[in-house]
């Protein structure tokens, strides 16, 4: 039987086989994680809040680029991602569902998810760091949405 | 043993709830009045001693895992970066983000020059930028 350590990094390589560096924490939540997300939920009420609970094993990153895997936090990584796998940036008038979408602030990508419904205010299925997953619309959430920029992967 | 620094970091644990990156959780910190009030209200040495012992153990709740990064943040507010390079050296293995977080504080410190003066009552107090990377010495020039 395998022995995993609570803390540790996945093999997870672009397509062009550049590892992505990553931190997968499979510790339990903490005392009180359920209670800020409860509050997500009041402060959020359009949103659809998903059932799963607070998990450091991925964030939002993890969810849009490494199939809910582990966590990616270094902006540098979400970079090499979007250059490897050949995403191209596309205008929201373009946009479609399985499109993925990413907020920035100052260059770093803070944010990120999958468009499920196009529009003029998408829909996008993310997850809130720890916290659990959300559908929201992309102007919807606790982070800027001043800068987003739409993906699509490149077949 | 109860951290020595008594300030209410609920809202820095919201943040910490849904932060994804660590760049987003310093920029909350950042502009966090708990974190503020830290810095006016206790000492580099002081700040240090309860990041040691904020560190010492697991966290065991949201706002024992945010304070940490609350703590480093609050040193950076400090005129001069002392005690955010100590800090630095700090081990806390249980927080991923500690060394890149003080890291980037290290590479974004702005060097304040803070002077206290007595103004009369019609000036208002100095404003100091807390967000610019750029050195700044203010020349306060009173009547």
């Amino acid at each position: 039987m395998t022995i995993l350590q609570i803390r540790s990094e996945l093999n997870l390589h672009t397509r062009c086989e550049n590892q992505v560096e990553n931190e997968i924490d499979r510790g339990p939540a903490r005392a009180g994680d359920e209670e800020l997300c409860k509050d997500y939920v009041k402060d959020y009420p359009r949103a659809s809040h998903r059932p799963t609970r607070p998990s450091r094993k991925y964030n939002c990153h993890g969810l849009t680029f490494s199939s809910r895997r582990t966590w990616i936090w270094k902006p540098t990584e979400i970079a090499k991602i979007l250059k490897d796998d050949e995403y191209e940036q596309i205008d929201l008038k373009d946009v479609l569902p399985g499109d993925v979408v990413v907020y920035s602030t100052s260059g770093d990508a803070e944010h990120s998810g999958i468009v499920i419904e196009a529009g003029f205010v998408p829909m996008i299925l993310s997850k809130w760091g720890p916290a659990h997953e959300v559908v929201h619309r992309v102007n919807d959430c606790p982070y800027d949405s001043m800068f987003i920029t739409y993906y699509r992967i490149k077949t | 043993m109860t951290n020595p620094i008594a300030v209410d970091l609920t809202q820095a644990a919201k943040t910490y709830a849904i932060a994804n990156t660590p760049y987003f959780l310093v920029r909350k910190l950042q502009a966090d009045q708990s974190v503020r009030a830290i810095t006016d209200t206790y000492s580099g040495p002081e700040i240090l001693d309860a990041l040691r012992l904020a560190v010492a153990k697991e966290p065991s709740s949201a706002s024992e895992a945010v304070r940490p990064y609350a703590l480093l943040t609050a040193l950076w507010f400090k005129p001069d970066m002392t005690h955010l390079r100590e800090a630095s050296q700090i081990s806390a293995p249980a927080w991923s983000w500690f060394s890149h977080i003080a890291s980037v504080l290290i590479e974004t410190f702005s060097p304040v020059q803070r002077q206290l003066i007595e103004v009369p009552a019609q000036l208002s107090s100095p404003y100091v930028s807390i967000g610019s990377t750029i050195p700044v010495k203010r020349i306060i020039i009173a009547p």
